[in-house]
Parts: C-alpha cells; structure tokens; sequence
C-alpha cells in the first residue's frame, strides 16, 4: 500500500477548510440577499414567505461556521502548505492574506451585529444596512481570495478579467502610500468623533 | 555503356555510404529522447546529493538536451535563471507520467512561490520533443527526457547562455503540476557550457533588498483596512438617527 505524502495531506487540509469557508459565508451571503428581497418584496407567497423566514437564521448559522472555518483556513494555510519563509516572500500570498483578514473582519462584525440585535435588526433600516453591507464586503473579499489562490495552485481565475478592468492587480504587494493611511485612519477617528459628538449633542445622557 | 551506368550507381552509393558514415559518430553521441539515460549518453552530469536528484545534459549546436531522474514517482522540474526572490521569473518545465503517458509543459514562475504554463500566458510551449519513463517497486524514479532551443526567443523562456546560471531542480512524490516539493529542492549555481557546478542550497537568493520595509508598509496597509472597517462600522452605528 502506497503511503500518502506528507506534502499532499496537509495541502488538503488547506484545501477543505477553504473550501468550507467558501460554502458556508456563500449561503450566508445569499442568505442575506434573499432576506432583503423578502423585506422590500410585497409578496404573500407561503413559499416565499418561509424562504425569507429560514433566510434569517441560515445567515446567521452560516456566517458563525463560516468564520470558524475561515479562522481554521488562515490557520491551515500558514501550517500546511508552504513554508512561512516562503509564503512571507509571495506578493500574491499577503495580498491573499490581507484579504482574508479583511474577510474575517467583515464577518466577525456581521456575526456582533447579528448577536447584540437578534433578529429584530431587520426591523431597523439602519442596522438592517449596515448588515448587508457588512456581507457585501465579506462576499467580495472572499471572491477575490478565491482569485488569488486559483493563482497560487498555478491556474488562472475567472475573475482575471473583472479585476483587470477594475484595474486591480492581485499579483502587485497591496501597499498604501504613508499618506494615504494616514489620512484613511484620520477619517476614521473623525468620524467616530463626529458620531460621539452628534449623539452626545441629541442626548448627554448618552455619554 | 551498361558498365558505366553500373559504375556511377556504385559511385553515388558510396558516396551516400560515406557521408553517413562521417555523419554517424555525431549522431551516436547525441542523447536519444527514449525516457532512459544509459551511463555516458550525456556530455555533462550534476547529482544533487541533498535531494539524490540528477540532471545530465548535452548542448549540441543550438539545442540543449536534458535528461532528469529523481528517486520518486511523482513530478520533476528542471528551472533555471530566476530573476527575482526564490523562482521569481524562473523558466520552469515540469514533468509527470501517469498510466505511461507523459504530461510535460514549458512553465513561467510568474511569482516567487508559483508558475503558470508558457501558453496560457501568451507564450509557447518550446519543448521540442521529450520522453520519460518510471520505475516502481522499493527504489521509485521518475526519469525524463527533453530537447529545447538554447534561445527560444520567447518571452517567457530564459536562454541558456555560457557562464554560472541559477538552476533550481525539484521533484514531488505527486503527479501534478502545482504540489509543493517541501524539502525535495535545491539550487545549483551551473555553468551548461563549461559544465561546473556548486550547490548554493534551499533557496536562490536572500529576501529581494527592502522586503522588509515592504513587509512593513503591507501590514499598515491590512490594519488600516481592519480599522476602516471596524471604525467605519462603529461609527455608522454610533451616528444618532434623525428624529421625524
């Protein structure tokens, strides 16, 4: 009997928690489209009516296994695949990297914002878009993973075409000028302090 | 008049007679494309004693012959002349046998830790002709043979040219195009036409000079995302809705 080699296990272990990942924040994503339909649609379908009804806590569940797998992705990808001195020299790996935190960041949000309102956040347009969004960004970020690992394993992604008109580059570091970060972060803190100002205006309670 | 014409036939078979003959010690030293490297069919020979790997090779007018034998049954790569970190830019070929069949391509390392085939790049396939055979049972090889122009003039191919060249040699127990080698790599620095060579280890060169401000400046970039996103959130949350 031929022993596997060490090599190709542990590639699939990679592989399958990718995989995974993919599969579950995909229904999630889905998930939350059809429940957005199901919010503007008038519709008193029985059918669409339950479609809309399980599309809230699919979303849910799907996006909490998908953020563990996910996790056990990025996990598996630094631990069975190529070495880490090699995988920190590959532009195409951080930007894939990169992504996938960003990834992870959209959906760790979706699932707080999902636990803290319950399912009462549908009833909130702005919660309600802030979630959709949150999912949005996810999606993406997962699809352009998928297009740089589908280079990685040495093929070319469907996606080459799309990212090319946009004008992204998968294959270049993804980098911003100090300038830009800089001014980036300062508009978050603006905002955030905006956001506190605003509200401690309306009510000083709040504070 | 007969004897002439029988006298010009044995004229014009002997000189067909002699030009083969002149012709054939040349072409008896030129490796045969068979999948099988016989002792001395090569004009040069590196074994790559780390990873037991050998490459043979004979130049011969505008052509290079390569024979690679590898003690698994798996893929074998040949790559030489990168041109940035690890195989960056590397001209690459890769080969398998699966059921007896051969599955051979001319690749580009169109990154430092991947590579794509020449032709889906734009390029060409400019393996002219290649052969290979396995062995089985408790010592596994995987032997294959190939001819390519020194200079094949494409874009995704680099020439072999006289003086030390940086030659990366793999192998992988798998048959495919893309598994990872793991340890079964080395890089040799070689000279095809001299036919010198020394071992320069694991990997080509040190990290490319400033990767690490690099690195530095790519993960401002992901925690600037990270804030972006977290911030941004929190602060559209924070934002008190309008009171009708």
């Amino acid at each position: 009997m031929q022993v596997p080699a060490p090599e190709a296990e542990r590639i699939a272990w990679h592989t399958i928690t990718a995989e995974l990942s993919v599969g579950m924040l995909t229904l999630a994503f889905v998930s939350v489209i059809i429940k957005l339909l199901g919010v503007w649609s008038k519709s008193d379908h029985p059918l669409w009516r339950s479609l809309t009804w399980m599309a809230e806590p699919t979303a849910y569940l799907a996006a909490v296994g998908g953020l563990l797998s996910l996790s056990a992705g990025v996990f598996t990808g630094f631990t069975y695949t190529w070495p880490v001195e090699v995988l920190l020299t590959s532009s195409v790996v951080l930007n894939k990297i990169a992504l996938s935190v960003f990834a992870l960041t959209f959906w760790l949000i979706f699932v707080l914002v999902r636990s803290f309102y319950g399912g009462r956040l549908w009833e909130q347009a702005k919660v309600r878009r802030l979630y959709v969004t949150l999912s949005v960004g996810g999606f993406l970020s997962l699809a352009l993973i998928g297009s740089t690992g589908g280079h990685l394993a040495g093929k070319r992604s469907a996606l080459d075409i799309v990212l090319h008109h946009l004008g992204i580059n998968t294959h270049a570091l993804f980098i911003l000028s100090e300038t830009a970060i800089w001014s980036l972060l300062a508009v978050v803190v603006i905002s955030l302090a905006v956001a506190l100002g605003l509200r401690w205006r309306r009510d000083p309670r709040c504070s | 008049m007969k004897h002439k014409v029988a006298r010009l036939l044995w004229l014009s078979l002997l000189l067909v007679g002699l030009r083969g003959a002149a012709s054939a010690p040349a072409q008896a030293q030129l490796p045969s494309i068979d999948g099988q490297i016989a002792e001395s069919e090569y004009a040069n020979r590196y074994l790559a004693e780390a990873i037991g790997m050998e490459l043979h090779w004979t130049i011969e007018g505008e052509y290079i012959y390569i024979g690679l034998r590898a003690p698994a049954q798996g893929w074998v790569a040949v790559g030489w002349s990168p041109t940035g970190a690890i195989k960056d830019g590397a001209d690459i070929v890769i080969g398998y046998l699966r059921g007896g069949e051969l599955f051979f391509q001319d690749y580009f390392a169109n990154t430092s830790v991947s590579h794509l085939n020449d032709v889906s790049l734009g390029g060409r396939d400019d393996l002219l002709e290649s052969s290979g055979s396995e062995a089985t049972g408790p010592q596994p090889q995987t032997t294959i043979e190939f001819r390519r122009r020194l200079d094949t003039g494409d874009k995704f191919d680099r020439p072999v040219v006289p003086g030390a060249q940086t030659v990366l040699l793999a192998y992988s127990p798998n048959d495919d195009f893309v598994t990872y080698h793991g340890e079964k790599r080395t890089v040799v620095k070689l000279d095809f036409f001299a036919g010198s060579a020394q071992e320069a280890g694991l990997f080509a060169r040190s990290r490319a000079l400033g990767f690490d401000q690099l690195l530095q400046a790519w993960l401002w970039t992901v925690l600037t995302g990270v804030v972006m996103i977290i911030g941004l959130s929190a602060a559209y949350l924070l934002w008190p809705v309008k009171k009708l």
